[in-house]
């Protein structure tokens, strides 16, 4: 196990799937995680695992972190739906969170130990430009907020053996799961776009583009940093 | 390479030069811009210009914009002047202004015909961390926060031209302007480098690699951020 590896969670689609591609591009050996498998081909090493169950998650982590010197990691998977705050339940937050907040740990803490090793990691954590407040989405946000507070944290305690943890906070993404969200033709998809800047939504190679830079030897003096790729939507205010 | 041109500011040193021959090696043509000419041999076409001199600035910049279309553009010149408040002359703050905030608007009004018509601009502010605060730097981080806003309400005003405007704030970077007034001596460089969560001053390097993806095509969806490369220092300190 002497080849060092990057794991992306959620890699079976949208902006895992195009960043695994990538950097398999870039000659990164790539371990992808994720619910169901990919279709078609993946060009890399694959684990299913519901990130929701804590025990199945981490019995892949284990297996995973005893296979690969994983030295890269980036916690992309995550769910959203879009959600009235009176329809809230427990069991909502409890799935959001483990999803999107407990499983980024989780990863963080199974490879910490070869990154350790290695004096050398790069940790990067896709949140939301929803973690600044969106209607709607208090869970969601919610939880990716809190994951920008996590790698805030984790940044300053790991920064002494040469790992960076840094946050990409995409904005509106072609994604099943945006356009899940926001059927396209329907007044809500174009209510939305019209507030974007750019006019236009993102794609999921401009999200995979960011986290490269945050993953590239180069980014070794970027750390604790939340980068917005959201097509100029967290800047101003253009909703009156 | 494809007809376009990217004009880098401060160019005789430090992050300037850096940036310069990082974007030359990939291929992009280069024209730089800075008061004194940069020493050896310099990847691309100079202009000796003090961007102190807004008549100066305009003329320098009317001559290149007739013969390039300079669609990326890189706003690092800058100058310090520290003091503390009390002693902060008027004439000092205007000229700090001037380099670090005027003549940035100056080049970026005088390329964005080029950038409009081709709809597809790059524009990259080189701000600092000192914006959030800096003991004696009250003029600096005056002109360095100006910037980033300066920065992003042009993103918001550009942005549907498929024009990008973002920026680059650097921690202690070691340039011999920095060196100057922190690093001076062995203690003060070790009193320094003991702030940095990195455990190390950053390099021009770590800021080009950076500015390599602002300046990139695939960034197309970043618009209006401010991206700070402090070696964690910001990481525990509320972001502008």
């Amino acid at each position: 196990m002497d080849k060092q590896a990057t794991l992306v969670t959620g890699a079976s689609r949208g902006i895992g799937r195009a960043l695994a591609d990538l950097l398999a591009r870039q000659g990164h050996h790539v371990v992808g995680m994720a619910r169901s498998k990919p279709k078609g081909g993946f060009d890399g090493d694959f684990y299913t695992a519901d990130f929701q169950d804590e025990a199945a998650s981490a019995a892949a982590l284990a297996e995973i972190a005893g296979r690969y010197r994983i030295t890269r990691l980036v916690n992309n998977a995550g769910i959203s739906h879009a959600q009235k705050l009176d329809d809230m339940t427990d069991a909502d937050f409890e799935r959001v969170m483990a999803i999107n907040v407990r499983s980024a740990l989780q990863c963080m803490q199974a490879v910490l130990p070869a990154m350790r090793a290695a004096k050398f990691g790069r940790i990067v954590n896709v949140t939301s430009r929803a973690g600044l407040g969106r209607p709607e989405r208090a869970l969601y946000g919610m939880s990716k907020a809190g994951l920008v507070s996590l790698s805030r944290t984790v940044a300053l305690e790991v920064v002494a053996d040469g790992i960076t943890v840094n946050c990409v906070a995409p904005g509106p993404i072609e994604t099943e799961m945006f356009l899940g969200n926001h059927p396209p033709g329907s007044e809500k998809y174009r209510n939305f776009i019209a507030t974007v800047p750019m006019q236009r939504m993102g794609h999921v190679d401009e999200i995979a583009e960011a986290c490269a830079y945050f993953l590239s030897d180069k980014a070794g003096y970027t750390t604790g940093q939340v980068l917005y790729v959201c097509g100029g939507l967290s800047v101003g205010n253009l909703m009156a | 390479m494809d007809g376009t041109a990217t004009l880098v500011t401060g160019v005789s040193r430090g992050i300037g030069r850096a940036i310069a021959e990082r974007l030359a090696r990939s291929g992009q043509t280069i024209i730089g811009l800075s008061r004194s000419k940069p020493e050896g041999y310099f990847p691309g076409e100079h202009h000796a210009v003090d961007l102190g001199d807004g008549e100066a600035t305009r003329a320098a910049m009317a001559e290149i914009t007739a013969r390039h279309k300079v669609v990326r553009l890189v706003n690092n010149a800058g100058i310090g002047r520290m003091a503390p408040v009390e002693q902060i002359k008027t004439a000092d703050l205007a000229a700090v202004l001037d380099v670090n905030v005027r003549a940035a608007m100056q080049c970026l009004q005088a390329c964005l015909p080029a950038m409009r018509e081709a709809r597809f601009g790059r524009v990259l502010n080189i701000g600092s961390r000192a914006a959030l605060g800096k003991e004696g730097r009250s003029s600096y981080a005056i002109s360095k926060g100006a910037l980033g806003c300066f920065t992003r309400a042009a993103a918001l005003e550009l942005a549907a031209d498929g024009i990008t405007v973002n920026c680059i704030a650097p921690g202690p970077i070691e340039t011999e302007l920095f060196t100057r007034n922190n690093a001076a001596n062995p203690d003060m460089r070790r009193a320094f480098e003991a702030r940095v969560p990195v455990g190390r001053l950053g390099t021009p390097q770590d800021i080009a690699a950076a500015a390599a993806y602002f300046l990139s095509v695939e960034s197309g969806f970043t618009t209006g951020q401010v991206l700070y490369i402090c070696g964690g220092m910001t990481a525990g300190l509320a972001p502008i």
